[in-house]
């Protein structure tokens, strides 16, 4: 049932999508990928998979394919919940640090004519706040003054409870609500509930002078968002870290009728890409270097025979700049909305080269990305060879679970 | 009476400080950056149970005597501040 809704959906989502896959101009063709994470930008997740993530390869084309990519512990957990908590999270976390992907592929026929492996290994990934402690350590150390206010509450409670008990619990109620629901303002408070807030804030002797200047540049304050803009700026600060990565993939291709397919290697590569931020992420343009070292060994397109004789190894330095954030909030300005991404590429083929073919080539790179929807993503890429003058181009879609998940259930699909 | 404070921290890490006040004053304090359990050994009706912390991932307080708001209580990735009145 579940695979139903998943392809219902999935069908659903594609025949929106499918319009902007058929003006892809290149021959090149780049996959339609679905990820778990929607905080980092788009550049980071085509990087690493914090979770799961679904490809659709080529979906208006004559060859399909489906990716699939994890990690051992998203796995793990989902049949030992155990390993979730904190403990063993942190304690497999280089098993969260581990994506493996595996894909087949499809002709129009839909018979098997391919299939492909890979795994990816961060050795640095310094992004992961959900290990840190340092992370969780400064959020405490920032909201120091919310702190206060909320153990201010608890004496004032603790000294009138004997008092008049109806009113405290009252007030309690009202005050972890206020100070743990993101849609419940101070105004919502009963009037006495807001007078008595207001003379715990404003008493000299509780050292709450941020508390009352938050108060009265935003009398109708939600606590909640406040403390979650705090959370979410150190987030974001986070994202501009170091990750590297290593990854080895290879791609089969499966030949012959019926049941007897011969299985030749098409491609093998292997590689490392670094990500670092390179300035403040409240800037308003963020930016990022991307640096990505390969070596490959691809398919000799003049010989008749499968072969992976092309031996090419490829280093690609780039900028990735966040042009765009919705809102102005620090919370919402983490969230990237416009990305473009440019880069320079130097080529050398250590295999014979063909006729014409030069050993050492250079290009320069362009990707514009457009969040259209959520976490879809429309990755517009441009490659020029400025010594031959000539331009590539292609144009793909990229969603992740949550979009995917939303769709479902605005198609009444979903849970 | 002891009351026992259970915090289990799923999908990520966290951290929370419980501190004991009566009559306006700080009776005990207690602190973990790991699942477990903080107890207090003496408590008393309408004390209050004072939480603050943070996760990076999800979820639950529970304390094993009566309080107001009734536990378990469910914390979500970010910061998290909670007073419990005890005896309720």
């Amino acid at each position: 049932m579940i695979l139903k809704r998943f392809l219902l959906a999935s069908a659903a989502l594609l025949s929106v999508l499918g319009s902007w896959a058929q003006i892809s101009g290149d021959t090149t063709r780049r996959p339609f990928l679905i990820t778990a994470d929607s905080l980092a930008s788009g550049n980071y997740k085509d990087v690493f998979t914090s979770f799961f993530q679904l490809a659709f390869n080529d979906i208006a084309g004559p060859g399909k394919g489906i990716a699939f990519a994890s990690n051992p512990y998203a796995m793990m957990s989902k049949s030992n919940p155990a390993l979730l908590v904190d403990t063993n999270y942190v304690k497999y976390r280089h098993l969260r640090d581990l994506n493996f992907n595996i894909g087949l592929s499809v002709d129009s026929l839909w018979h098997l004519n391919g299939f492909s492996a890979g795994l990816k290994y961060a050795i640095v990934n310094k992004r992961d706040v959900s290990i840190s402690h340092k992370f969780i350590g400064g959020n405490i150390r920032n909201t120091s003054q919310l702190k206060n206010f909320n153990r201010q509450v608890a004496i004032w409670l603790s000294r009138n409870i004997a008092r008049d008990a109806a009113f405290a619990e009252l007030l309690n109620t009202k005050v972890n609500l206020w100070e743990n629901n993101d849609t419940f303002s101070f105004s919502m408070m009963p009037a006495d509930v807001r007078d008595t807030v207001l003379a715990i804030i404003n008493n000299p002797d509780n050292g709450l002078d941020t508390m009352a200047k938050l108060m009265k540049d935003d009398p109708n304050l939600i606590f909640k968002k406040t403390s979650d803009g705090i959370y979410k700026e150190l987030e974001g600060r986070w994202q501009n870290k170091p990750l590297w990565i290593v990854a080895a993939n290879s791609s089969f291709s499966a030949e012959g009728s019926g049941n007897l397919k011969a299985i030749s290697p098409d491609n093998v590569m292997v590689y490392s890409e670094f990500l670092a931020g390179l300035n403040n992420p409240k800037c308003k343009i963020k930016w990022d270097l991307d640096v990505l070292a390969s070596y490959s060994m691809v398919s000799d397109s003049t010989l008749t025979r499968q072969n992976i004789e092309v031996h090419k190894f490829e280093f690609r330095p780039g900028f990735n700049f966040v042009l765009k954030s919705s809102g102005t909030t620090s919370s919402e300005a983490s969230k990237p909305y416009l990305e473009f991404k440019i880069s320079g590429s130097y080529y050398h083929i250590f295999s014979a080269l063909a006729p014409g073919q030069k050993a050492d080539d250079n290009t320069i790179n362009g990707e514009l990305r457009l969040r259209i929807y959520q976490d879809i993503w429309v990755p517009v890429s441009i490659t020029w060879d400025p010594a031959s003058g000539k331009v590539f181009g292609y144009l793909s879609i990229k969603a992740n679970f949550t979009a995917l998940n939303n769709a479902m259930k605005k198609l009444g699909l979903g849970s | 009476m002891q009351a026992n404070v259970s915090i289990v921290f799923l999908n990520g890490v966290g951290q929370v400080e419980a501190e004991l006040i009566r009559n306006g004053n700080s009776i005990d304090m207690r602190a973990t950056d790991k699942t477990g359990t903080l107890q207090f050994p003496e408590v008393l009706d309408e004390d209050i149970i004072s939480l603050n912390g943070a996760c990076t991932g999800n979820g639950e307080i529970i304390i094993d005597i009566p309080v107001l708001p009734p536990s378990p209580v469910n914390i979500q990735a970010g910061n998290f501040f909670l007073n419990f009145i005890v005896g309720k």
